[in-house]
């Protein structure tokens, strides 16, 4: 480590003052750490008074647009209503978004990328929204549950032979962001780059049935090189606390269980091994939903992303076989009503799954054979079966 | 999990001197930064249930302290150093730049290399504990206090290294 400059450290010590002798007022914070509801709420109704005047003044300044009220903006026409409407087509059951093409509405143009983007959004009928970019992408979230949701494009890359799709999707380079935080979760959005930089971009509000912030961000030059890429975007309160993440693809920094609030969470099933327990938790996030991780000999080992609330049961089946102490331990999402092992000898064996989670430790004909997935009436799924030596979670 | 009343006290108690010098340096008021580090421990008091645990309390508390004094800030912190009141010149052997010149470099610094060399020169953490409480890689502390040294001695020529 370099040691402090001594120079340095002398010119800057005549800068600040040591507060060596500053008197601790502990309870002082206490009071902030304590304050009421009732404090916070009178604290931001005096807030509100000059935000309403901002809002009605800015305007005229050009300064923003508040909240826009999602049904005073124009409708879609005819082609983007049709577009919208296919995507319920042909969507398997229980994948259909819901969505309300009717009522799809122009919520504003953005400029990046070196043009203008539309942004369409229509409600869906649970209670969330489709967004489409014009020449950008979008998605559905179809419960209204989603916290925070970006998409963008890559600048383009040099594909070495034999590389693979997740190696070019690692390598990437992203140049523009565009996407939404939801506002009964969030208060704002950063992006945060592989340097440590963040950014806090713009968002405009667009009011129920939409209650999300959308932004747009043209990544500046010098952030388009590796080591200084945008990695993910956050969804954050008020406080500027994290409340959600959105990785980007890009890069090998992830933290699986960066939404999970830990302090809150719950041991599901234990397995004892040769080497200690193996524990299957769960822990809610800040915005509904639900983080599933293993721990083991004190490492933490994802299960499943963290998922927002009504996604946990529409995962097909998310399971990976992990080698724990000497056992085989299958674990992961289960959106049927069991699974049932099918043994080279013929016999099968069934195990159910509950709230949405499977988790097993595996005999030896389990470990051999196939796995499959099985309704609420026993049948099981078209498709579903797969070998269970091909389920080893790398190590 | 989550952090004890009693760790946050502690924490506070020991490294106040600290936590109020860089969030003076950071707002560029002495009386500011102090009511960023009170309100940062706040924070901490209202959101220690929310610590997860994953790396030291230290680093959590230094996050809030430096994220306290940004908002308190509310301006560019290029300009912050600029309003701290000015002190005499460091006497010596002239090879000290001059206090003025001084807030003027750094304020022309990157806001994160700021950010290590008061924590590295105020707060006298080392990388790790840098790196914990502004969330980058260690290595990534290094570098940046290298560009900072480095810019500094391309406006202090006299400052050697």
């Amino acid at each position: 480590m370099t040691d402090p400059d001594p120079l340095l450290a002398s010119a800057l010590d005549s800068l600040v003052p040591s507060f060596d002798d500053a008197a601790p007022d502990w309870a002082d914070a206490l009071r902030r750490g304590r304050r009421s509801r009732r404090q916070r709420l009178a604290l931001a109704a005096l807030t509100a008074v000059p935000v309403l005047i901002a809002l009605l003044v800015a305007p005229a300044f050009g300064l923003g647009r508040g909240v826009l009220p999602f049904f005073g903006t124009e409708k879609a026409p005819q082609p983007v209503v049709r577009d919208f409407a296919s995507m319920s087509t042909g969507a398997p059951p229980g994948m259909d978004p819901g969505v309300i093409a009717s009522e799809t509405r122009k919520v504003g143009v953005w400029h990046f990328g070196g043009k203008a983007h539309t942004l369409w959004v229509a409600p869906t009928r649970a209670g969330g929204f489709c967004d489409l970019w014009t020449d950008g992408g979008g998605g559905c979230d179809r419960e209204g549950t989603v916290p925070v949701d970006a998409v963008g494009a890559m600048a383009p890359m040099r594909v070495a032979p034999g590389e693979d799709t997740q190696a070019r999707l690692e390598n990437g380079i992203p140049v523009w962001i565009a996407g939404y935080v939801r506002s009964k979760y969030a208060a704002g959005v950063a992006i945060r780059f592989e340097d440590g930089t963040v950014v806090r971009p713009e968002l405009t509000w667009v009011s129920e049935p939409i209650g999300a912030g959308f932004f747009a961000y043209d990544i500046p030059t010098a952030q388009r090189a590796i080591g200084h890429r945008a990695i993910s975007v956050v969804a954050v309160d008020a406080d500027g606390e994290h409340v959600a993440t959105d990785y980007l693809g890009v890069g090998g920094l992830r933290d699986p269980l960066a939404d999970a609030v830990i302090a809150e969470r719950h041991a599901e099933v234990e397995l004892e091994t040769a080497h200690g327990t193996a524990t299957l938790y769960t822990a809610p996030t800040r915005y509904e939903g639900r983080c599933t991780w293993l721990e083991f000999g004190g490492e933490q080992i994802p299960v499943t992303p963290c998922l927002p609330k009504g996604y946990e049961h529409q995962a097909a089946l998310g399971v990976a076989v992990h080698a724990l102490g000497g056992r085989l331990i299958l674990a992961g999402e289960c959106g049927y009503a069991a699974v049932e092992f099918l043994h080279l000898d013929g016999s099968v064996r069934r195990v159910e799954c509950t709230d949405g989670l499977v988790f097993t430790d595996l005999n030896p004909a389990d470990a051999a054979g196939e796995m499959r997935a099985l309704d609420a009436d026993g049948h099981p799924l078209p498709g579903s079966t797969v070998s269970v030596p091909r389920l080893r979670a790398p190590r | 999990m989550g952090a004890r009343l009693d760790d946050l006290e502690a924490a506070y108690r020991e490294h106040l001197p600290q936590f109020r010098r860089v969030a003076a340096a950071i707002v560029g008021d002495e009386e500011r930064g102090r009511d960023a580090v009170q309100e940062a421990f706040g924070r901490a008091i209202r959101r220690r249930r929310t610590f997860r645990g994953s790396g030291p309390l230290e680093a959590w508390v230094w996050r809030l302290v430096v994220n306290a004094a940004r908002d308190q800030a509310r301006r560019p912190l290029a300009r912050s150093l600029d309003e701290l009141p000015s002190e005499p010149e460091a006497a010596g052997n002239g090879a000290s730049p001059r206090g003025d010149d001084l807030r003027m470099a750094i304020a022309l610094l990157p806001e994160r290399q700021r950010l290590v060399l008061f924590l590295r020169y105020y707060a006298d953490l080392d990388y790790a504990r840098i790196a914990a409480a502004l969330e980058i890689a260690p290595g990534t502390v290094a570098a940046t206090l290298h560009a900072a040294h480095a810019a500094l001695r391309r406006t202090f020529q006299e400052v050697p290294r």
